[in-house]
């Protein structure tokens, strides 16, 4: 194998797989990255054997061939300024030879036929999402998914197609987020429980990186997922078990409904929060006619007193929340302004954004169940 | 079989009771003692079933004093081999001899005058190859029988007990009454140095004995003994009540030696619950658990925790006896001034006693020994440390030096010179700053286990969104439901759905990091099934657990924010963690049980200087 490739595409690869490889290998050969050459170009592969990641890095490839290299390319690679880098692969003696002007290293490997092979996606298509909806449902639930591995199921998000919407919902047990955004025309409705681990979806999210258009193709296969978007590919094992029933929990009905401004209630929930920040300490919001007063008490810390302005339907209210669970939701409404309703101080509360089109279904739900504070 | 024969010997009121064994005993077993011996007519009938001579009366039978009263074991060894007894009372002039053989008898007939009685076993189960065969190696035999001796010797340290085996003695107790004497003839004067004196009543319980200091912590479970009224019974039925006084001073893994007696009216006692009679039932288990975790909480907050390096080697040589000079100590210098390992901390530990013989090796010099005073009744049967001020009690306000390998800070205090280790030290501030915030459950609860059961405040609960259900044993479902007022006083919202099935709805707002499956079924854990008849104490001990979870959790955040080994520090710095260290409840060591501080007293300065 034989390839010039530029530093930086090398390196950038490099370092999406990276985060795939097994930290403590069974095999030695999974701690390392298949660096391999196809009608593409260069691709790089990585897997744990939860998830695995494929990338490909536009090459001028002058020899084909594949070979398995130690995490350590990455290090080396990075170490090189902007330029062109070239790697020559002897595959008798599993040997690399990367040459960046005048730097010369010999890197040992791993033979490429004893890399497991990367699994391929099933024929059929569930779904394909455009990239900034895909980077949008994993910010709305990602945040929310339990890492309390005793329970499994909660690490994960379930993903569905229903109404020609995909529905990424997780929960901890605690708060439940609930994001949705439109499928591509050939998306099928799904069936079933598909759960996909929160670390996967992470991953999923910093291979798509930060910008970009286009649209992702999200295949389901019985055990497991496949992403792949302009040749990057990432597949990941599905997390079995049934997901809790989550439409039972989102309210349907309110006995007090309150708008207000997402960035003022953020940063007011904030502030008191920097008074009641220790575990099981509780901030507590009074929710009457134009007025919503957030208070925090911590008997060696002080208090705090914060006045939102807002309109209100219903009864006033009083409820106590951890306000970690209520500041994560509340950074992910993307809207101006949103609806919280509340039915009543010890039953679950849900926020949502506020469409301007009132018709329109919401995108995101968010319900955060209160605290039961001693009086 | 060994234990009933020392049994009957104690029964006898012997004073002396001497051990022999061949064997492991498969060959002989002689015990002899000094006590009030039989006549002939009950040295006659000793071997016929049922028959006792320990019961003068039937009203005796309810408050049974005496190790047997059913009259079974000397019949049953009887039976299974070659036994002769000798014995003779004080106003008899003539003794008695009978020998039985594999159940018959073969002669009675006059012996020499003695007061007590000796029993030799001979070719034990002779008659039943089986059960030979099923005997261990003869060395596995002797020692189990010095465990079981040794187990009654601690029990009854007014008797004095030896062991010959295979002709080379062994081990004995001197029969002084001071169960410390009796733990340095088991287990040698070394032994006893690292133990700290219990006694302490509360309410009809008495506890007294030795619990091990820190350092002398086993993983194996081992050196524990526990006798009630004077019989050894099994140590896992109080185990968790020392272990709890323990908590925060002991790496995780460790278990506490201890040698503990309970005193209490027979009458609260049942002891026929096992033909051993190892496992007994206390009438009130909660205030038998409360009164030894009170008691041994107090003796462990009395005792001097605190490393002195000096001492230890001083102590180490009077140990080898006065005689030696300094320069011939061989293991002097790298014991002292070697890494700081747990052997120079611990040997500190012995509380101030002096060295040399077992008499006086447990005389107190120090007054911290037994300061008792300091720790309310409260504070000591949670397992926690006094909180009145502890400062006083503990570690004296200590002047900063300077600092070494930018590791430990050097400081004068009042009583000589101590060493502490800024990390560890650093810890324990953070961790118990940390521990004050876990506000409402912790101190709710603590205030909930003494109130009697009274009216618990409610702290703070975070009400679920996914409830979660958990499927319970039988035993562990009616173990929940006859805790549900207590685990909802705490914060839990559980719901019995009948049958095994439990729903949790709500957990305690502390303890939101824990997942709550764990959190219930954590407590049901610590519920054995001694305890689940008397659902109120140790319920709420058992959620303890949770919190147990959540100081661990603490624990490590102290441990990440707390300042490295290797930072330079200013004398401020220095002074306000020494300052801050001994406002702290347990300053002598760190979280996970490491020590903080090292000590080098005046006197061992004046010692070491030939002053």
């Amino acid at each position: 194998m034989k390839f010039k490739v530029s530093q930086e595409d090398l390196a950038s690869g490099l370092q999406l797989v990276q985060r795939a490889v097994a930290a403590r290998a069974p095999m030695p050969v999974l701690a390392g990255i298949l660096v391999e050459t196809t009608p593409e170009g260069l691709t790089l592969t990585a897997t744990d054997q939860e998830i695995g990641v494929r990338v490909s890095v536009p090459a001028t490839v002058s020899d084909d061939g594949a070979l398995v290299l130690p995490t350590r390319i990455g290090d080396i690679v990075r170490k090189f300024p902007f330029g062109e880098v070239s790697v020559e692969t002897e595959e008798a003696n599993n040997t690399a030879t990367v040459t960046w002007e005048r730097s010369r290293f010999v890197i040992h490997g791993f033979p490429a036929g004893d890399f497991p092979p990367f699994p391929e996606p099933p024929e059929r298509k569930a779904l394909t999402l455009s990239k900034a909806d895909l980077r949008r449902l994993v910010r709305q639930t990602g945040f929310a998914v339990s890492h309390d591995d005793s329970r499994p199921v909660f690490t994960g998000v379930l993903v569905t197609v229903e109404d020609g919407r995909a529905r990424f919902v997780a929960t901890d047990g605690f708060r439940l987020a609930v994001a949705e955004g439109p499928v591509g025309p050939d998306s099928a409705e799904t069936r079933g429980d598909f759960i996909i681990p929160g670390r996967a979806l992470a991953e999923v999210a910093r291979v798509l990186g930060e910008e970009g258009d286009g649209t992702v193709a999200l295949s389901l296969a019985e055990k497991r997922a496949f992403f792949e978007a302009d040749g990057q590919r990432v597949v990941c094992r599905l997390i079995e078990g049934q997901f809790p029933p989550y439409k039972q929990v989102i309210p349907k009905q309110f006995v007090t409904r309150m708008t207000c401004s997402t960035q003022g209630l953020l940063d007011a929930c904030e502030r008191a929060s920097l008074i009641a920040r220790d575990v099981g300490q509780a901030i507590r919001l009074h929710v009457n006619g134009t007025s919503l007063v957030i208070t925090a008490s911590v008997p060696e810390v002080g208090t705090a007193r914060e006045e939102v302005p807002i309109e209100s339907q219903g009864d006033s209210l009083e409820i106590a929340f951890n306000p970690r669970y209520l500041v994560d939701g509340l950074k992910n409404i993307d809207t101006e302004k949103l609806v919280y309703d509340f039915t009543g101080p010890l039953s679950p509360s849900c926020i949502r954004p506020l469409c301007q089109d009132e018709s329109a279904a919401p995108s995101f739900t968010y319900v955060v169940l209160p605290m039961r504070l001693i009086s | 079989m060994v234990k009933e024969l020392v049994e009957n010997a104690l029964d006898a009121g012997a004073c002396r009771i001497d051990v022999e064994i061949e064997d492991g005993g498969l060959s002989l077993v002689k015990v002899a003692d000094d006590g009030e011996g039989m006549d002939a007519a009950d040295a006659r009938l000793a071997f016929e079933r049922h028959a006792t001579s320990k019961l003068v009366h039937p009203d005796d039978l309810a408050g049974v004093t005496t190790f047997g009263f059913r009259g079974e074991a000397l019949p049953s060894i009887g039976s299974v081999s070659r036994v002769r007894l000798l014995t003779g009372r004080e106003d008899s002039g003539e003794g008695t001899e009978v020998t039985w053989e594999g159940g018959r008898l073969v002669g009675v007939r006059p012996g020499p005058a003695r007061t007590g009685t000796v029993v030799w076993v001979r070719d034990l189960f002779f008659n039943t190859p089986a059960r030979r065969r099923a005997m261990r190696s003869p060395s596995a035999e002797a020692a189990r029988v010095s465990e079981v001796l040794a187990s009654a010797a601690l029990a009854a340290p007014g008797v004095a007990v030896s062991l010959t085996s295979d002709g080379r003695f062994a081990w004995a107790t001197p029969g002084t009454g001071r169960v410390e004497d009796a733990a340095a003839g088991v287990f040698g004067g070394g032994f006893v140095r690292d133990m700290v004196t219990v006694d302490r009543t509360t309410g009809e319980v008495r506890v007294s004995g030795l619990v091990g200091l820190p350092r002398v912590s086993r993983r194996d479970g081992r050196r524990q003994y526990l006798s009630c009224n004077g019989r050894p019974i099994a140590p896992q039925l109080l185990r968790r009540a020392v272990e709890g006084a323990y908590t925060g001073l002991l790496e995780s893994g460790r278990t506490p030696v201890f040698v503990l007696d309970v005193r209490l009216a027979a009458g609260e006692v049942d002891v026929n619950l096992h033909p051993a009679k190892t496992f007994i039932r206390f009438r009130d288990h909660g205030s038998v658990h409360r009164a030894v975790a009170a008691a041994v909480s107090q003796a462990l907050a009395g005792a001097d925790l605190m490393a002195s390096g000096l001492a230890s080697a001083a102590r180490r040589d009077g140990r080898r006896g006065s005689h030696g000079l300094a320069g011939t100590r061989p293991d002097f210098r790298p014991d002292l001034w070697g890494p700081a390992d747990h052997a120079l901390w611990a040997a500190a530990t012995t509380g101030g006693r002096p060295p040399g013989g077992v008499g006086e090796g447990s005389t107190p010099l120090h007054p911290q020994e037994t300061t008792g005073g300091a720790v309310t009744p409260e504070a000591a049967s949670t397992g926690r440390r006094p909180t009145g001020d502890p400062g006083e009690t503990v570690l004296p306000v200590l002047e900063p030096l300077g600092q070494v390998a930018e590791t430990f800070i050097v400081a004068r205090g009042p009583d000589g010179l101590y060493v502490v280790d800024q990390h560890a030290a650093h810890e324990r501030i953070i961790y118990e700053r940390l521990l004050s915030r876990l506000t409402g459950g912790r101190e709710e609860i603590a205030a909930g286990r003494d109130g009697e059961d009274g009216p618990v405040a409610s702290p703070s609960s975070q009400i679920l969104a996914v409830p979660v259900t958990l499927d319970l044993a039988p035993g562990e479902a009616e173990a929940v439901s006859r805790s549900l007022g207590f685990l909802r006083a705490v914060g839990f919202d559980l719901e019995s759905f009948g049958g095994r099935t439990v729903v949790i709805r709500a957990v305690p707002a502390p303890l939101t990091g824990v997942p709550p499956a764990r959190l219930v079924t954590d407590f049901l854990d610590r519920l054995d099934e001694e305890e689940r008849s008397c659902p109120g104490p140790s319920a709420r001990r058992g959620l303890e657990v949770g919190f147990d979870e959540a100081r661990a959790l603490r624990a490590m955040a102290a441990c990440r924010a707390a300042l490295k080994a290797g930072e330079p520090l200013s004398p401020e710095t220095m002074l306000a963690l020494l300052q801050d260290l001994a406002a702290t409840t347990e300053p002598r060591t760190c979280p996970h049980g490491r020590p903080t501080v090292l000590r080098i007293g005046l006197e061992d300065l004046r010692r070491e200087f030939s002053r």
